[in-house]
């Protein structure tokens, strides 16, 4: 009787064992190297003209001959202006690139909606290695890719973006 | 060996160089082939205007080159836009210059505001491109759309950036 129950408990760990293992190799597969993409539930406010920075960071690993990088972001967002304004651009979001200017990779435009609502809205970025002056171009190792918005009509007071939930993440182009 | 002997020396020399320079063009060609290579990423940073009914190429492609057969892609188009009330544009894509399709959402309307005086804004599409419209080796997508009502129907397309990865 001992015998077999030793063997039924041994049985058992060796399962949960391989189970831990089957988990932890599921995990590693999916895993997303923690520096390249930002979650944030907590309120992100720009105020004033274009442009300020959000100190939302990610970053990503250049090869040895830098790469194109997609950038992406998606955000829960409101702010002032809107409706029969005269201005056709309200607001701009774009990035700083390894610490340089503020700079549109893609889509840059946020609709105004003047408090109103709510809206959602996923912009995708691409970064040539191209781009940039020498100091803040793609090169080998880490680098840096920081959101950064404000608005484009002087007319408009104020200038106010509130960013609820939002993701920034960053990945290479293969 | 006795081939050689009767078609003489100079034949010989002839059908040499005329394989050598075959090979160097055969070279060439690959060279050629890689240097310009497939382009998965395609930015544009100024505005264009689209006018007529769909659908039309707009002329934004990107490539992806895949070995043996080929799996599914997902292409997106992130873009600014601007266009009158109660238009509505519909977007899709051309495989390999094929006729325009739409592989998932890719329209467009605007909400409702004094005419002539839209604002932009953006949108980011997603269309999934099934394995059997495309062909092992290099595949081509170009943007395509237009309007579903009169001729007339007209969309400002900003900065915006078309992105083609294979489906994983």
């Amino acid at each position: 009787m001992n015998l077999a129950k030793k063997y039924v408990g041994l049985k058992r760990l060796w399962l949960v064992s391989f189970g831990l293992l089957l988990a932890l190799a599921a995990t590693n597969a999916y895993a997303v190297p923690p520096n390249e993409i930002v979650r944030s539930n907590s309120p992100l406010i720009f105020n004033g003209p274009c442009c300020s920075f959000s100190g939302e960071k990610v970053f990503v690993t250049e090869p040895a001959t830098p790469v194109p990088v997609i950038v992406s972001w998606s955000e829960d967002f409101t702010n002032s202006g809107g409706v029969d304004a005269l201005a056709s651009v309200y607001y701009v979001v774009g990035l700083s690139v390894n610490g340089g200017p503020c700079q549109a990779y893609g889509s840059q435009a946020v609709y105004p909606v003047n408090f109103v609502s709510f809206l959602s809205r996923t912009y995708r970025w691409a970064v040539f290695p191209t781009d940039g002056p020498p100091a803040n171009k793609l090169h080998k190792g880490s680098n840096s890719f920081e959101l950064c918005s404000g608005g484009m009509d002087p007319d408009l007071a104020p200038q106010t973006q509130t960013i609820l939930r939002n993701t920034l993440s960053v990945r290479l182009v293969e | 060996m006795k081939i050689l002997a009767t078609l003489g020396k100079q034949k010989v020399a002839y059908i040499a160089t005329i394989l050598f320079v075959l090979g160097m063009l055969v070279l060439g060609m690959a060279a050629s082939a890689y240097a310009v290579g497939p382009q998965p990423v395609f930015r544009r940073t100024d505005s264009q205007v689209f006018t007529g009914k769909c659908c039309n190429s707009w002329g934004e492609t990107v490539s992806i080159f895949q070995k043996g057969k080929p799996t599914p892609v997902v292409v997106s188009w992130s873009t600014d836009f601007r266009l009158d009330p109660f238009i509505s544009i519909v977007t899709g894509l051309m495989v390999n210059d094929e006729p325009c399709q739409f592989y998932g959402g890719g329209s467009f309307v605007q909400d409702v505001y004094t005419p002539g005086n839209e604002p932009w804004d953006s949108r980011t599409l997603q269309f999934v491109v099934p394995a059997s419209e495309m062909n092992g080796g290099t595949n081509t997508f170009t943007l395509c759309g237009g309007g579903l009502g009169k001729d007339t129907d007209a969309i400002s397309i900003g900065f915006n950036v078309l992105e083609v990865r294979i489906s994983k």
